[in-house]
């Protein structure tokens, strides 16, 4: 089903339909030389990206590279000194409807823990003037379930994540913003989040979601938004980023690393390093590399061609932005 | 406007700590009646001691019981979510402030009316003189009053310092600073305390609507002063 044609669905206020504004132009989100700092502490610095209705972006960094106070820019709960950070073509403060274009997942398990989860959802609810039925439709779509009686306090992580995820989605947004909801959960409730966030997209929405890492969000994302010290690091499709993961490589294991990486280099080899006994050789012509060492009678005990993980690349790339503290 | 003060009060009604206190203040009341109970000779009225003593206690309690509250909501950072429904944080706070007045009004109502139940017989069986049915209605809404003034005061206090314990802190502190700025200053009968023990009284040094005019004052200084802060505030 495709959200923007549900006939049930309450169309964000000056949204015709996703991804279109008054104008046709706004994009879901869209952040420009956004700068935070607290007091020395540069947390955002001229961050710009954008995110496109129907898609999912991997907001990804280190810990402590700006991806939470980037998200706080953008709901308002921070104030930037500098740029802006706009949903649907607004700040988030000049939404008509904030409930209805925005759903928020900031807080994992913010929520009074002496307090039922469906209590607190029909608190929200009412805050927006939204009808308690729409309530019960978000607890089943997360899977809730009976939990839902229990006091939040009792709650598994996994079942705070799936709260915090209803109480987005109360409004049926168009724009989810999600910071860190992979956080603690089993192999099973990441593979539901993978599912759930798939699924947000395919009914037209936007999705931003923050990571440190990109392995749980590998195959979720369409595009990374990769920051570190609050700058953009990169901007890239899973596919830019790949190929920008670099050329395959040939790793070879043998008796005499040195003697092979200095006959390998008088032959043309470009050896990138060594680890042990192990050489890594750009390129991936295993065979060459292989014959050049039983020509020279170097024994070889491992030889294998290896093309470095879109994780590696994102190492590669946020290597060393960390934020000192 | 509206539903937010609903969804304040809704936070308060789904809570135990609410129903607590709702348990814990007349004892409270009641219990510090004891010595003018038991010792009537002092006093001619249980019920006048019962206005100055329990009308204080209560009232700061419910100052305390709000301020928790509001700033446990900054410490569990569940206001964040407020500001994600009602961008614009003015309205968030005047609703708590609101509603905290609310239920202060009910706490104090509910704790008038059930330790005027407990004292009046007891009293009457130590030959102490009851006041009449007016007094008593005026007494218990008076309570009432009071307890709505320092729900919202209170409240107000709680978005100022966002920590329970230190906003806590504050509210019990502010009786001894209460004291010696009363003094050095020469205002100590317009104070927030002494305008209670005022209205326990039905009018003393500065009369019953005076009293709570004063109190109705401070309550909407400070709430400008928190509306000021909290419009502002980032939520690291």
């Amino acid at each position: 089903m495709n959200l923007a044609t549900h006939p049930d669905r309450r169309l964000p206020a000056g949204t015709q339909r996703f991804g279109e504004d008054m104008n046709g132009t706004a994009k879901a989100v869209e952040v420009a030389g956004l700068t935070k700092h607290f007091g020395s502490l540069r947390a955002v610095d001229e961050l710009d990206f954008t995110v496109e209705y129907g898609s999912v972006v991997g907001f990804l960094g280190p810990n402590g590279a700006g991806k939470t106070t980037t998200l706080r820019c953008l709901v308002g709960h921070v104030r930037p000194q500098a740029g802006h950070a706009l949903i649907a073509g607004r700040p988030y403060r000049d939404l008509a409807d904030p409930v209805s274009t925005v759903g928020a997942v900031l807080e994992n398990g913010a929520a009074h823990p002496g307090r039922s989860g469906r209590n607190h959802l029909r608190i929200l609810a009412r805050q927006a003037r939204i009808g308690p039925e729409r309530v019960e439709a978000v607890i089943d779509r997360v899977g809730l379930g009976d939990a839902a009686r229990r006091r939040v306090g009792g709650y598994s992580l996994g079942m705070r994540q799936r709260l915090t995820l209803a109480a987005a989605l109360l409004g049926d947004p168009a724009v989810m913003l999600l910071d860190e909801p992979a956080n603690g959960l089993d192999p099973e409730g990441i593979r539901w989040l993978r599912e759930f966030l798939r699924g947000l997209a395919a009914e037209g929405r936007a999705v931003l979601v923050s990571s440190h890492g990109l392995a749980e969000l590998e195959l979720t994302i369409d595009k990374a938004v990769v920051i570190g010290h609050g700058r953009l690091i990169a901007e890239q499709s899973l596919s830019e980023l790949a190929a920008a993961a670099g050329e395959p490589q040939t790793l070879i294991t043998v008796a005499e690393p040195d003697r092979l990486a200095d006959v390998l280099r008088r032959d043309g080899h470009e050896v990138l390093g060594r680890d042990g006994d192990r050489l890594t050789v750009a390129g991936d012509d295993a065979r060459t590399v292989g014959r050049i060492a039983f020509e020279h009678g170097i024994a070889v005990d491992r030889l294998a061609t290896a093309r470095p993980s879109l994780e590696e690349a994102y190492f590669r790339l946020t290597a060393g932005k960390e934020a000192i503290r | 406007m509206t539903a937010l003060i609903s969804a304040e009060a809704t936070k308060l009604r789904t809570v135990r700590s609410t129903w607590s206190v709702l348990l814990v203040l007349p004892l409270v009341a009641v219990v510090s009646l004891f010595d003018a109970v038991f010792d009537p000779v002092e006093h001619n009225s249980v019920l006048v001691d019962f206005m100055d003593v329990s009308l204080t206690v209560v009232a700061i309690i419910v100052a305390a019981f709000a301020a928790v509250n509001v700033g446990g909501e900054f410490l569990r950072r569940t206001v964040g979510l407020d500001y994600l429904t009602v961008p614009r944080r003015v309205p968030v706070l005047a609703a708590k402030m609101a509603a905290f007045a609310y239920a202060g009004a009910l706490l104090g109502l509910a704790t008038g009316a059930v330790a005027h139940a407990v004292v009046i017989p007891i009293a009457l069986g130590r030959d102490v003189p009851p006041d009449g049915i007016g007094q008593i209605v005026a007494r218990i809404a008076t309570v009432a009053v009071a307890t709505a003034l320092l729900g919202a005061l209170g409240a107000a206090i709680g978005v100022l310092v966002p920590h329970p314990a230190i906003a806590v802190g504050a509210i019990i502190g502010w009786q001894l600073v209460e004291g010696v700025l009363g003094a050095a200053l020469g205002i100590a009968p317009y104070l927030p305390i002494s305008l209670l023990t005022s209205a326990a009284h039905l009018g003393g040094t500065v009369s019953l609507p005076a009293a709570f005019g004063l109190l109705a004052s401070y309550a909407a200084l400070v709430g400008a002063a928190a509306m000021l802060v909290g419009r502002r505030r980032d939520l690291n």
